[in-house]
């Protein structure tokens, strides 16, 4: 009965361990769409500018 | 560009699987009587440690035929793998430390398969920042192909680095080194836990890589438009 061995408490590892899958994995996540957005805005400026450019040669 | 039908479709499904996974993790596979509840971090810290592997080796793949045929969509593939493989490889080197605290009673320790796991990621990194710093983009892409080659041989070290040298680390699949310490007999439960954890990151890098490769394909067009305006300017 003395020899019994008690599984220890390690559930604070265990959320430590998984708070960093989900902080890796959500900021590669957000870190994807920021970058989307940042090149869609880039695109859609430049587009812009082209059609700006065209009218004023025609002008 | 909206994503195609059948990228969302495996979006969702990534989602989902993982939702189903972490089910599996905290639910239904049993808590090892040794260890206790930080054992659950062994299902995500293998299934990283087999997306970074993987990452890698596709990044070998494509890097190879690049060279053969000099298609620009294999050298998209291969940077935004190795991205993919850094960002599970930390995964994996990070919660294998949470994990060795209370098993090993040390956060870190200079064993042969934390070696070689640390100069895989470094070379990696060093992959992604090596490539920023060449202007001509023919040299640069031929200059990644060759290096993710080169950069693949510390994988297999990686991966048998408990096999063939004197280690505390714990091997999964195989038998364990007399001076392993943290190791233990997967149940059922345990098994189809850790399988289908592997299976949904496995879904959810090819998930990754799809959108990734997007947008590498976004960043060179925007790349094109930039250089036509200034040149008709």
């Amino acid at each position: 009965m003395f020899l019994q061995e008690i599984t220890p408490d390690t559930s604070f590892y265990m959320l430590l361990g998984y708070a960093v899958f989900a902080i890796l994995g959500a900021g590669y996540v957000i870190s994807l769409l920021a970058r989307s957005r940042k090149l869609r805005r880039e695109a859609e400026t430049i587009a812009r500018i082209q059609v700006e450019d065209s009218e004023q040669s025609l002008s | 560009m909206q994503p195609s039908r059948s990228l969302r479709i495996l979006t969702i499904s990534a989602f989902l699987l993982v939702l189903l996974s972490l089910y599996m993790v905290f639910v239904y596979a049993p808590r090892e009587v040794v260890m206790g509840a930080v054992q659950r971090v062994f299902y995500y810290h293998v299934a990283a440690g087999w997306i970074g592997a993987l990452a890698f080796l596709v990044t070998l793949i494509v890097s190879i035929l690049y060279l053969a045929t000099n298609n620009i969509i294999l050298d998209r593939i291969a940077v935004s793998s190795v991205e993919i493989g850094v960002v599970f490889t930390s995964m994996n080197i990070a919660s294998g430390s949470i994990w060795a605290r209370p098993i090993w009673n040390t956060w870190w320790t200079w064993d042969p398969r934390l070696t070689t796991a640390t100069v895989m990621w470094l070379l990696y990194i060093a992959y992604l920042m090596l490539r920023q710093g060449l202007e001509d983009p023919e040299r640069q892409r031929r200059f990644a192909a060759v290096y993710g080659i080169l950069a693949f041989a510390s994988v297999p070290l990686t991966f048998l680095a408990i096999r063939i040298w004197r280690t505390i680390h714990p091997v999964v699949i195989g038998s364990n080194d007399p001076g392993a310490e943290g190791q233990f007999d997967m149940t059922m439960r345990m098994r189809s836990a850790f399988f289908f954890s592997l299976f949904t990151f496995t879904v959810l890098y090819t998930t990754l890589l799809w959108h990734r490769v997007r947008l590498e394909g976004l960043a060179c067009r925007v790349a094109i438009m930039k250089a036509r305006l200034l040149h008709d300017r």
